[in-house]
């Protein structure tokens, strides 16, 4: 499975953040800056005590969490399970959005060429296999065999 | 036994009361028979005490030659020089013992074979076919080379002790004797006690030697006998099954340390019998009390000169039994115990006695004194028994209290008979080899001792060499995971328990630990709070194991948020954005198999209500009927994976 990288999450911090959407997902001390990079602050978004406790309540990241909302799109995205037209359904569906707040992301999304590129790559995801018990063969199997 | 010590009351009474009022030189009164005529009270008592100190004093003498002999003896004949392999007792036990050996190496150099042939560990198989070909030439000359080490330390040991014990210490004895019996009553009594107390710990002193000279004779030849066995042990690879089947000297570890420890006991014993006799030698009592001020004077020059080679002999025994280690402990507790039952216990007696007679006229006057302070401050009359007692019950409550809290603190710090170091230490290496899944079972600061404490076992075992690498990571590994599942203990602690591993070429690899472990499992090994931390969540976090634990609804909820709080607390933007693209991923739809994932979720959520309401509160006949269904479903789909 194909996976999402720093630029597209600094990339979907963007969308998050000039939405206001992270308002229930950070506390005062998030850091709006301009000098912090948007990687960091879309990191900090997630990784926060907000989000711990939230989790420790109960709740499912995958069903607060504007970052993994949106994560979960592009995941379909670029591993082909969805194409582009499916994309504004389905942000109007997660996040309740009007319709031209949706199409505004769902476009903002189709231009990306870190994810355009991510869409046309092979999936070449290689696990490390847990390691399993190899029996070398010894000079005394050669022989015998 | 009242009855006893009341004639010895009564006895000691008399005497002083002659020495009062009769303070008379012994003279060998008795040979001026006239003066029984004149002054019979006084030549009886002379005559009497004469004969006690007579009797004491031969007694003791006896006692000494006979004792310092069996040690001349021991060193002489027993011991020292029998100690070798010349004996027909080694050699007929060696040849049994070697052909046994044999037979031994012959069933190792069949599994070297089996190894070679099946590919196990052919590598190490190899190594130990040429260890194999040294070991079966060296076994039919372990007389001869340990021979040479024992006379090696036989040598050095005869250059101090050659000529045995010092008879000067006898002939010394019989000159203090003789001034004893110069002295007035009083005198000789002191003289007499002097004379019992020395005998008695210098009987004991030269028995523990000659025990110990006389026992490394009869272990280094068993030694010997078994010295073929404990070298063909060295063909064998080092585990604990080997170990079980060859016990205590018939391994090769054990066997080598008892035989060096035994072969050089003897140095320190001898150096320190040499060091005695020139004690001895210089040890001068032959000025008679007169020309003393007075006989305390004089039994101070007295003790000293007898009492040093004495104290050199005592301290020579317990060096001798610390360099000895593990072998020489039972002689050492035989000393203790010995030490216990005669010299110690008597002079315990007699100072128990000062002691607990001081200390009721001091518990006397502390009470009183107490009981007086606390009565004025609980503003009562101190004059007053009834307030004194008030007062001191007042006191001795405070004082319960502060007991309590101070057994506790020692309670809670483990310190006592039943947390020696040693069980401890033992308790450690059990858990470091079996698991220690409840080592840390204590405060914060007790496991933080206890995580130190298997750190310095395991360094123990790494350089005892006792384990193999394997063995030996293995343990490395266990108190690493444990470490790593308790709170108690700091990132930086096992972060540098781990860099110093490294150091010592033992390499904690937890990630690839990790990585060959399924998710499953790891939640099974591995308790949040070892997810919790940074460290762990870096290795974990872009595996198949690590997204399962974050992502699929099967990984337990604390683990799964262990996790993400352990990414979290890695402040490293490289962990946590490839958390990030990991954490809350859905199932997709059109996707088959992780159509089955969904099926498999729903239907394990179902058996585990199911379960759960079978547990609490029982389930229908219907709902049983659901469980072996949803049971059987979640059976077939995972066939299907």
């Amino acid at each position: 499975m194909k996976k999402i990288n720093d630029k597209i999450i600094a990339f979907l911090g963007e969308i998050i953040l000039k939405n206001n959407l992270e308002k229930d997902v950070i506390d005062s001390s998030f850091d709006y800056s301009e000098r912090t990079p948007i990687l960091e602050k879309t990191l900090s978004m997630i990784f926060n005590d907000v989000v711990t406790q939230r989790m420790e309540n109960g709740e499912r990241i995958a069903q607060f969490h504007p970052f993994v909302k949106l994560r979960n799109i592009i995941d379909r995205l670029i591993n082909n399970l969805i194409n582009y037209e499916d994309v504004l359904p389905l942000l109007k569906e997660e996040f309740d959005f009007p319709k031209e707040k949706a199409k505004e992301i769902s476009l903002l999304i189709e231009g990306n060429k870190e994810i355009k590129e991510l869409i046309e790559k092979e999936d070449d995801t290689v696990y490390e296999k847990t390691e399993e018990k190899v029996s070398p063969k010894s000079i005394g199997y050669e022989l015998l065999k | 036994m009242i009855k006893l010590k009341r004639i010895l009351f009564l006895f000691i009474f008399i005497a002083i009361v002659f020495c009062f009022f009769f303070p008379i030189e012994m003279t060998g009164a008795i040979e001026e028979s006239d003066d029984i005529m004149f002054d019979p009270v006084n030549t009886i008592a002379t005559a009497i005490i004469t004969t006690i100190v007579d009797i004491a004093i031969n007694t003791c003498s006896v006692v000494l030659k006979i004792s310092s002999q069996i040690l001349s003896w021991a060193i002489d004949g027993g011991g020292v020089d029998q100690a070798g392999s010349q004996s027909p007792v080694v050699t007929e036990g060696w040849g049994i013992v070697r052909n046994l050996a044999n037979a031994a190496l012959i069933i190792g150099l069949v599994i070297i074979a089996i190894n070679i042939i099946l590919g196990k560990e052919e590598g190490q198989a190899k190594k130990t076919l040429v260890n194999f070909v040294i070991v079966a030439l060296l076994i039919n000359f372990t007389p001869l080379i340990c021979g040479f080490f024992i006379d090696g330390s036989n040598i050095i040991a005869n250059s101090f002790i050659g000529q045995g014990l010092d008879p000067l210490m006898n002939n010394q004895l019989n000159d203090a004797a003789q001034v004893i019996r110069e002295m007035n009553i009083l005198e000789a009594l002191l003289g007499i006690g002097f004379l019992v107390v020395f005998t008695i710990i210098s009987l004991f002193v030269y028995l523990l030697y000659a025990i110990l000279f006389l026992a490394r004779t009869v272990i280094l030849w068993i030694l010997i006998i078994a010295s073929p066995i404990a070298l063909a042990t060295k063909v064998f690879p080092k585990s604990n099954a080997v170990r079980k089947f060859f016990p205590s000297i018939l391994y090769w570890d054990d066997w080598y340390e008892m035989f060096l420890q035994w072969v050089i006991i003897v140095i320190p014993a001898a150096l320190f019998i040499h060091l005695s006799n020139i004690a001895i030698r210089a040890a001068v009592v032959t000025d008679s009390p007169g020309d003393f001020d007075n006989i305390l004077d004089y039994l101070l020059v007295l003790g000293f000169s007898y009492f040093i080679p004495l104290i050199l002999l005592i301290a020579g025994f317990m060096i001798t039994i610390s360099s000895g280690g593990s072998v020489a402990a039972p002689l050492g507790a035989l000393g203790k115990k010995a030490w216990a039952a005669t010299a110690g216990a008597a002079g315990g007696y007699a100072l128990g006695k000062a002691k607990s007679g001081a200390k009721a006229t001091g518990s006397w006057v502390k009470e009183g004194a107490v009981g007086s302070a606390a009565a004025i401050i609980k503003r009562e009359n101190p004059l007053n028994k009834a307030a004194r007692d008030s007062g001191m019950a007042s006191v001795d409550k405070v004082k319960s209290s502060i007991g309590g809290a101070m057994t506790g603190a020692k309670d809670y710090l483990r310190i006592g008979e039943s947390n020696t170091w040693a069980k401890r230490s033992a308790e450690t290496e059990k858990q470091l080899a079996e698991g220690m899944d409840n080592y840390f079972d204590g405060s914060k600061e007790e496991n933080v001792v206890k995580f130190n404490l298997a750190q310095q076992q395991l360094e123990k075992l790494r350089l005892s060499k006792s384990l193999s690498q394997k063995e030996l990571s293995k343990r490395y590994e266990n108190l690493f995971i444990a470490a790593t599942n308790n709170g108690d203990i700091e990132d930086s602690a096992i972060e540098n328990f781990l860099s110093q591993s490294k150091g010592k070429g033992v390499d904690v690899d937890y990630g690839k630990m990790l990585r060959g472990t399924s998710a499953v499992d790891i939640m099974k090994k591995y308790k949040p709070k070892a997810l919790e931390r940074g460290f762990i969540a870096e290795k974990l976090v872009d595996t198949k194991q690590g997204e399962y634990i974050l992502t699929n609804p099967r990984a337990t909820q604390a683990h799964s948020k262990a996790l993400f709080d352990g990414i979290k607390n890695s402040k490293n933007t490289g962990t946590q954005a490839a958390g990030a693209a990991s954490i809350g991923a859905s199932s997709s739809p059109g996707d088959a198999t992780q159509k089955i994932d969904q099926a498999e979720q729903i239907l394990a959520g179902e058996l585990d209500s199911l379960n759960s309401k079978a547990t609490s509160s029982g389930l229908s006949d219907e709902e049983e009927k659901r469980r072996d269904e949803v049971s059987d479903q979640l059976k077939s789909l995972k066939g299907t994976q």
